[in-house]
This record gives structure tokens, C-alpha cells and sequence, in this order.
């Protein structure tokens, strides 16, 4: 927890940012929360900057550690993380109600593995649909699919099962 | 040319903290049309360590330099020299 703490504060500094970091533990992960009058700038557009310095400071840390060992870092600045996930909570809803009214797939905009991983856990015991990833890279994003059972008024004729409980390989011609 | 030693000196110690040769590590500052080039030149060996799966090592540097830049109110690219 020290070294990730260190690895953090050193990058702020580096990057000429007054910023202070407090550190927190559980049995999983490291949380690092930074405070402090410029914390806009550390979270950056869409939280690119939190983002790509959690990045660095998991890639610096685990080199120091070792691969695989040590907890995962997350870095987080004014309670980002936890609106951010509220926000995509909020949107998962939204396009689970639009895949259902429309009985067509709806792609989300192209986001970061955490972010799609909060869509598709909120969305995972949902009836009627089922979600996943497609696309490579920065154009990665994801899909809510309606499988034609829990309420959805449409039918697809080329969509999956209609008992939804397929292989999630359902609407793959769309 | 070296306008902005400290934003040389964050890309050299990101750059120094990935690789596995950092004695290797050169950052050398530029200038081209008002914006501060920093060409970075690693290890061969390296190279893949600050590019990264599908670039996105060079993607986050290029992020973390962009957001020091603005502080400064500088405009800062990084180019990774093969």
C-alpha cells in the first residue's frame, strides 16, 4: 500500500499538481483517494486522467511487486468512482428499457472494461436480456440484447431463444 | 532545447519505472510549431513496455503528460522513437 502511495504521490508531484493522498485497504484492493484544490485536473474529461494514472500506477507497482502479486490499485479523486458508477447504473437501466421497448439491440458508447463491467453486473439478473462486449480496443463497447422472453413486447424472429436462457449467442446477426 | 525540465523529468520517471533496462531511458525536448515534443527512446527490448497492448501504455503516458502540460498551459506531445 506504501509503494502504491509513493508511486502516486511522486506522479502528482511530477506533475506539478498539490495534491494530497489518503490510502485505504481491504482484502482485495487498494483504494487511493486524492484531495486536494485540483482534483478537476486529475480526473480529466470523462475521468481519462484518473484513469490512465491508475493504469500507471498498477503497471509500476506490479513491476516493482512482481506480476500477479500484490492487490489491485484503484485511484479515485472526490468520490469519482462512486458517481461515476451511479451514473452508469442509471444507464444501464435506461438501455435495458430501450432494448426491451424496441426489442432491437442498443450499443452503448465505447468505455473502459470497469465501466462496461458495472453495466453488465446491473444488468445481469435482468429477465428478457442479455448483454455483452464487442469491438477491440478504444472502439470497445457494449451491446443490451433482447432475448424475446421477460416482458419484452417485440419479438425479434432472428433473435435467441425465446426462453432466455441461451448461450448469450442470440441476436448475433443483428 | 528544454523549456519544461519537469515535464521532461515526469516522462523520464514513468518511463524509468516501466522499463526493465531504465539506464537506457532518454527523453530529449523539442520544439515544433509551439507545442513541446518529448521524443522518448527506450531499450529495444523495452519498447513494448511503454507502447503497451494496443498502445495503451503510450495512450495513458501521452494522457498524464497532457494534464501536466495544461497546467502549465503548454501544449505537449510525446513521441516514442523505434
Amino acid at each position: 500500500m506504501e509503494e502504491a502511495t509513493n508511486v502516486l504521490k511522486t506522479i502528482l508531484t511530477k506533475m506539478g499538481l498539490e495534491a494530497d493522498v489518503v490510502s485505504s485497504e481491504n482484502e482485495e484492493r487498494i483504494t487511493l483517494e486524492v484531495t486536494g484544490p485540483e482534483t478537476g485536473l486529475i480526473i480529466g474529461k470523462k475521468g481519462q486522467t484518473l484513469d490512465s494514472l491508475q493504469y500507471l500506477v498498477n503497471k509500476i507497482v506490479s513491476k516493482k511487486v512482481g506480476e500477479g502479486e500484490g492487490k489491485g490499485v484503484t485511484v479515485d479523486a472526490e468520490g469519482y468512482r462512486s458517481r461515476r458508477a451511479e451514473a452508469l447504473v442509471e444507464l444501464a437501466h435506461k438501455l435495458a428499457e430501450k432494448a426491451k421497448r424496441t426489442g432491437r439491440p442498443v450499443s452503448a458508447d465505447p468505455m473502459s472494461a470497469a465501466d462496461r463491467r458495472v453495466i453488465h453486473v446491473t444488468l445481469a439478473d435482468m429477465a428478457g436480456l442479455t448483454t455483452r462486449s464487442e469491438g477491440e480496443g478504444i472502439y470497445r463497447h457494449l451491446i443490451v440484447i433482447p432475448t424475446g422472453g421477460g416482458g419484452a413486447t417485440v419479438a425479434s424472429p432472428s433473435g435467441g431463444s425465446p426462453s432466455g436462457g441461451g448461450d448469450g449467442d442470440g441476436g448475433a446477426s443483428e | 532545447m528544454a523549456d519544461h525540465p519537469q515535464l521532461q523529468d515526469l516522462v523520464k520517471y514513468l518511463a524509468v519505472q516501466l522499463v526493465d533496462r531504465p539506464d537506457e531511458v532518454i527523453v530529449e525536448e523539442m520544439e515544433e510549431e509551439g507545442a513541446a515534443v518529448f521524443e522518448l527512446t527506450v531499450a529495444e527490448d523495452d519498447l513494448g513496455k511503454v507502447i503497451g497492448k494496443q498502445g495503451r501504455t503510450a495512450r495513458a503516458l501521452r494522457t498524464v503528460l497532457s494534464a501536466a502540460a495544461s497546467k502549465v498551459r503548454a501544449r505537449a506531445l510525446l513521441e516514442i522513437l523505434e
